[in-house]
């Protein structure tokens, strides 16, 4: 069961691996994030569509041979949609180059909803798929069901960060690119095109997330709102990944997409195990009440008073909130079952509906850990940094204790 | 009845606006969860002082059954409004001004998905309906006073409601303008200007951000309390959607930003532009023909158009080769317009939103200081 969670957590995460290179690409080379994004899915989606349509009225095809129409479908898409993004960039966005991230952030809000009410208007509200005939899950083994669209989601979501990375890494615009998301001055000192990197940077960007509208078409219902539904999970893959890094958005995207699978599954699985909440509950307010006062113990010793206030106010309902527990359930004997009552009148009848807090949660988890996400700016072999500040941890953990018992200690070194 | 309906939307907006308006007018943070804000503040007031609902056969009724006054329902809507904004603002505003947006446009995502699906609580989208109007207050203090009961009508209850949202502007507005003067409105305009700057003087940027935060978050909710008042029901499928939030912010851009004229302004003119063209809704029928005229007509006049502003920039004209250009442009605009209203699909709800976006856009294009510009604010000394 955790093994097709997973698997399925591959398949989301790698359409929103798509969304999120480009939406990673144009916030590192253009510098604002680009709230459109969602809806550059949506419409990459929906040219499909149309195409799609078009071309099965031309040519008659057999019903096993329809994937062929909606593969040349997808590739006019991309086309179209890469194209549109060349358009926005020289009728929006270029004339507000160089300046804060304000006003293109803005514009793009604006474009979003451009976008969005122009597709209902045009295409009306209405589900729609790509009228592929319906198919029976192929069983694989450790009982693994993919269905054939599954299958060519994975694949193509492959190829197409495949050759992402083939661009990226061996042809010089690829290197002019990542030098441009690097450092921009610096770039342009060195004679690099940037205006040229810029337009690429538009065309991969729409171009992939033209694909993504498809796959995601494929894997769930095109429909209006499909592409911003989306927009959250893949902010938090470019900002779990770092802004303006391809690879980490790789990364990103794919750990999202299988923490969202994974994680509400576990959540319906709560519903079981109802006599065991009270205890659990017990443990995670104690450990969380301990955990903030001990992060506001060495905040305090940094010197950083006003977050270690924070921290020492929710140290502190945690632990009320623990001791109430304990004091209810020890002394009390309430009934087990009734807390659960409170936990589910909170709202979490339907698990399901809340996948997206998942990648919500993650996002903010980030900001506050790890606000330069697991790559950085650069593509630079930070995972190596991040596993040297791993295996630096338990030292720095023994340094600041010791500081704590005796500052001198460190403070002669 | 109709115009004080748009009235009073207008002026719900407009408390809104002033909210986004210290948030990011003063203070540059920027917030695009404004309908999550509005939204907690609905539903809390909603929940403290609706009449008790409790589940009937096919409706799942929702928390309530305080029954609080009014005045204290709006407190409870300012207080978990501005809690909300705090706990928001904790990890986010410490770093970029990208991350709050991206932080606030997730909560407000999650909160519209809370609200429809916490069914015991919200009611999810069966709705929270029988919401009180400020005239509760005021009759049952009548009742109190004289011991008589009183029957408050539609008309007078609207009269009573626009009072509150005036009254609300007026104290919201005069509140604002007085701190933006002081010297933590001066604080908060450095921290816009330049962050750094203003913590090598010395000042906690990080406090000033969150006391604006949520001081910007508790107006929010108080106008998403003044929305149940107006509306009477709260529910997350239409309202508290992103289009709000999109609506408060071109209040604040066309208004000006750092302009508290300007947010009451914006709010006025935005909503009147939106609520009066639904008057044209009515004489769509008409339009059908017109548009199969309208259409080749603006067609040829944008071709025309771009030709000229061809010839022009071939001359060295430039002002008029870029007169020509907008005006193409415009044809292009009503000429898509007319087109879509063949569609099938036809909406007039979409092409207003199409609309108010392309303003957006253009207004950031052209005019990024919107109608009014900032106002110059002197301080006076002592």
């Amino acid at each position: 069961m955790v093994l097709q969670n997973i698997v399925d957590g591959l398949i989301v995460g790698s359409i929103l691996v798509l969304g999120a290179i480009g939406l990673t690409l144009i916030y590192g080379i253009r510098r604002f994030p680009f709230f459109a994004h969602g809806e550059i899915i949506t419409l990459g989606a929906y040219i499909a569509l149309v195409f799609n349509g078009a071309f099965l009225t031309v040519i008659a095809l057999p019903p096993e041979q329809l994937w062929l129409a909606l593969l040349l479908a997808t590739a006019v898409s991309m086309t179209l949609t890469a194209l549109f993004g060349i358009f926005l960039e020289i009728s929006i966005f270029k004339r507000m180059h160089g300046e804060s991230l304000v006003r293109p952030l803005i514009a793009s809000i604006g474009l979003a909803f451009v976008l969005q009410n122009g597709i209902r208007l045009i295409f009306g509200t209405s589900l729609r798929n790509y009228g592929l005939p319906a198919q029976i899950a192929r069983v694989l083994p450790f009982g693994i069901r993919l269905t054939d669209n599954a299958i060519a989601i994975l694949l193509s979501a492959f190829v197409l960060v495949l050759g992402v990375h083939i661009i990226l890494k061996y042809t010089t615009l690829g290197k002019a690119m990542r030098a441009t998301a690097d450092n921009w001055d610096l770039a342009r000192v060195t004679g690099i095109d940037v205006q040229r990197v810029i337009y690429a940077t538009w065309v991969m960007g729409a171009g992939l997330a033209a694909a993504a509208g498809v796959l995601l078409g494929l894997w769930t219902i095109i429909r209006p709102l499909m592409g911003f539904t989306q927009l959250l999970p893949i902010f938090a893959a470019v900002i779990l990944g770092g802004i303006g890094s391809p690879y980490g958005a790789m990364a990103g995207g794919l750990l999202i997409g299988v923490a969202q699978e994974v994680s509400v599954p576990f959540l319906f699985s709560l519903a079981e195990y109802k006599v065991a909440l009270l205890p659990v509950a017990l443990l995670l307010a104690t450990l969380a009440g301990v955990a903030f006062l001990g992060w506001y113990l060495l905040r305090s010793i940094r010197d950083r008073r006003s977050l270690a206030r924070v921290s020492l106010v929710f140290g502190g309902v945690f632990a009320v909130l623990a001791a109430l527990l304990l004091v209810s359930f020890a002394f009390f004997q309430v009934d087990p079952n009734a807390p659960v009552a409170v936990f589910f009148e909170l709202g979490l009848q339907q698990p399901a509906a809340f996948k997206p807090a998942i990648p919500f949660m993650i996002l903010v988890l980030v900001l506050l850990l790890l606000p330069g996400g697991l790559v950085g700016l650069s593509d630079k072999p930070r995972f190596k940094v991040f596993i040297k500040v791993l295996s630096n941890l338990p030292k720095k953990a023994v340094a600041t204790s010791r500081s704590f018992i005796g500052r001198k200690m460190t403070r002669s070194k | 009845m109709f115009v004080i309906s748009v009235f009073l939307i207008s002026g719900i907006w407009a408390v809104a606006a002033l909210g986004l308006n210290l948030q990011w007018g003063y203070t540059g943070l920027f917030n695009i969860g404004v309908a999550a804000f509005m939204g907690i503040g609905a539903y809390t007031f909603a929940i403290l002082t609706t009449p008790d609902a409790p589940p009937t056969g096919a409706l799942p009724g929702h928390l309530g059954g305080f029954g609080l006054p009014v005045w204290a329902g709006v407190l409870g809507a300012m207080a978990l409004a501005g809690f909300i904004g705090f706990l928001i603002a904790l990890p986010t505003l410490r770093l970029r001004a990208d991350y709050l947006a991206i932080a606030t446009l997730g909560l407000a995502e999650i909160m519209r998905l809370y609200w429809l699906n916490a069914l015991t609580i919200t009611g999810g989208p069966f709705s929270i309906s029988r919401v009180p109007r400020p005239d509760a207050d005021i009759s049952s203090l009548w009742v109190f006073l004289t011991g008589q009961p009183v029957v408050v009508g539609p008309n007078l209850s609207a009269a009573i409601l626009l009072t509150v949202v005036v009254l609300s502007i007026v104290v919201v507005y005069f509140v604002f303008e007085r701190s933006v003067r002081s010297p933590w409105g001066r604080v908060l305009k450095s921290i816009r200007e330049d962050e750094d700057a203003a913590q090598a003087l010395g000042k906690n940027t990080f406090r000033y951000k969150m006391q604006a935060f949520v001081l910007g978050a508790m107006v929010m909710g108080v106008a998403g309390a003044l929305l149940a008042n107006f509306f009477r029901v709260v529910e997350a499928g239409t309202t508290f959607v992103p289009t709000d939030t999109f609506f408060v912010w071109i209040i604040v851009i066309v208004g000006g930003s750092g302009n508290h004229k300007g947010a009451i302004l914006g709010a006025f003119l935005i909503v009147g532009i939106f609520e009066f063209s639904r008057l044209l809704t009515a004489s769509l029928p008409g339009f059908l023909e017109s548009s199969l005229v309208f259409t080749p007509v603006l067609g040829i006049l944008a071709a025309v158009a771009f030709g000229l502003s061809f010839v022009d920039t071939r001359r060295g004209r430039p002002g008029r080769a870029r007169l020509f250009l907008i005006t193409g442009g415009a044809c292009v605009a009503l000429m898509l317009v007319f087109l879509s209203i063949l569609s099938p699909n036809f909406n007039f709800a979409f092409i207003r939103l199409i609309g108010v976006g392309s303003i957006l856009i253009l207004l950031m294009m052209y005019r990024p200081q919107g109608l009014l510009g900032e106002e110059r604010k002197i301080s006076r000394m002592g």
